[in-house]
């Protein structure tokens, strides 16, 4: 058990570290909206020929949409942010890789608790753009099947 | 019982300073490579046998690069030797990592979580050691310490004399069998330092805590550490006891006396006297400082004075310091010529 308590204790340091600055909470929310946009931009323009109006999307294009957005989305998470490996060559950087490493922490939970916060970032990134999506009218299903994507890209 | 056992240990790193075009000379791996640019290999530690005793003081002094920190890594199983074996409680490698809940360690140059107040960081650390009553044990430590009122402020905020109390208190809040401190009193005040040093020999004879440290400062090895080792270039130079490093010095020995009715009578006879090498006057007239001959004691000078009638009225006599001791086996420039 002590992997689950250990990933609780990290995951928890690492979100007071991230949240430290409340800034980073707008950042996150404006990122999230952009990022949603970006798709159905991205999408409106390669597919539909320009931006003469964003329209619904249709049951026979929806996967077209999803990975051109995901393409945008996963740059301006990763390449932005600086997620994923990231983490850890700032913690080298910063000095505070020496400590963890000495302590009695499950090394494995260490590694998932930088995990944990990008996943909490990606379901906020996807309840945003349920909203936006209903505000815009693009189909939901759109929207889920991108969170799956993304929980298999995290997680596989 | 040895709680930490070096068995001649070696490591060597890339040494990024000196990038080597011409590779015919070194044993490179990759030899068809050839106009690949490469790091020289150093050698960090060279073959150093060692061993700290439970409830023992053990401090390592060197130069800058002579590879304390290597060690201190590898006693904590951050580091791996490329020859040789690092036991500590018997463990050694990944296995370390198995009994660190018995020991902890402060890094002068890693640090805490910038983003978090000094207590956050105390806190999150008892947590991950599974320390109970954590918040009680924390504020008394704060105390002792004197850091309660920049407990709240973020780290960032802090100098590196708090920074380092507060690395302290964490290293301290497991109650460890095995300290590792790695120049541990840098960049603190005097009186800061002083308490430090008084509570590591506190803690030392109370809980019996063994310590391993690396300092700069000799007067903190002098007085904290039952055995001391001098590192240079990789390389133990010599183990033992403060005193019996300084008595490796032949040093002359030094007397500063005080006379009364200080004339050129008095001044003859000291320097006739047989046991006198050379002799100089500081400040006042009265009192000059006697540089003795090797083969002199300081007993039988002083019994020379008194036959002779001379109202000595100070006398103080200057012992070699464990830092002309090391400056004497490191090699390094001595302060003054008459040392040796």
């Amino acid at each position: 058990m002590s992997f689950f308590r250990d990933l609780w204790i990290l995951t928890i340091l690492d979100f007071k570290r991230y949240y430290t600055w409340s800034e980073r909470i707008v950042f996150d929310v404006l990122l999230s909206i952009i990022g949603f946009l970006s798709f159905v931009l991205v999408w409106q323009a390669v597919f539909k020929g320009g931006f003469e109006g964003i329209g619904p999307l249709t049951k026979d294009n929806f996967i077209v949409f999803i990975l051109s957005g995901s393409i945008v989305w996963e740059f301006i998470s990763v390449n932005l942010t600086g997620d994923g490996i990231w983490a850890f060559i700032r913690e080298k950087y910063q000095g505070t890789l020496p400590y963890l490493l000495v302590s009695p922490a499950n090394k494995l939970a260490f590694v998932y608790s930088k995990v944990m916060i990008n996943l909490f970032k990606i379901l906020i990134n996807v309840i945003l753009s349920l909203f936006v999506a209903f505000v815009l009218k693009v189909i939901v299903l759109a929207t889920l099947f991108s969170l799956i994507l993304i929980l298999m890209e995290v997680f596989c | 019982m040895g709680i930490i056992k070096i068995k001649e240990v070696s490591k060597s790193f890339r040494d990024k300073s000196q990038e080597i075009l011409d590779r015919k000379n070194d044993k490179a791996k990759f030899k068809f490579l050839k106009y690949i640019t490469y790091r020289k290999l150093v050698k960090a530690l060279n073959c150093v046998t060692f061993s700290v005793n439970k409830g023992e003081i053990f401090g390592l002094l060197g130069p800058n690069g002579a590879g304390k920190t290597t060690l201190s890594k590898m006693i904590v199983g951050l580091l791996k030797p490329d020859k040789g074996r690092v036991l500590v409680f018997d463990k050694q490698g990944d296995d370390i990592n198995k009994e660190s809940r018995r020991f902890n360690v402060v890094f002068a140059r890693a640090n805490l979580f910038y983003e978090l107040s000094g207590r956050e960081n105390l806190e999150f650390y008892s947590k991950l050691y599974g320390i109970k009553n954590y918040k009680k044990k924390i504020q008394r430590w704060i105390e002792i310490f004197e850091v309660d009122k920049k407990a709240e402020s973020k780290t960032y905020t802090y100098s590196t004399g708090e920074a380092m109390r507060f690395k302290i208190i964490k290293a301290l809040l497991n109650q460890p069998e095995l300290l590792v401190l790695d120049e541990p009193t840098i960049g603190l005040d005097v009186n800061m330092a002083i308490k430090i040093r008084e509570l590591l020999k506190q803690l030392n004879k109370k809980y019996n805590v063994t310590i391993f440290l690396t300092t700069h400062y000799m007067e903190e090895a002098d007085y904290l550490c039952d055995r001391v080792a001098i590192l240079n270039k990789g390389k133990i130079l010599k183990i033992g006891t403060a005193k019996e490093i300084k008595g490796l010095l032949r040093k002359n020995k030094i007397v500063e006396v005080q006379i009364k009715n200080f004339n050129s009578l008095v001044l003859k006879k000291i320097k006739d006297s047989g046991y006198v090498k050379d002799l100089e006057f500081i400040g006042v007239e009265e009192k000059i400082r006697v540089i003795l001959k090797l083969t002199a004691k300081v007993e039988d000078f002083i019994t020379f004075l008194h036959k002779n009638n001379l109202k000595v009225s100070s006398i103080n006599v200057e012992e070699p310091s464990l830092a002309d001791a090391y400056l004497y086996l490191t090699g390094q420039e001595l302060v003054s010529d008459e040392l040796l």
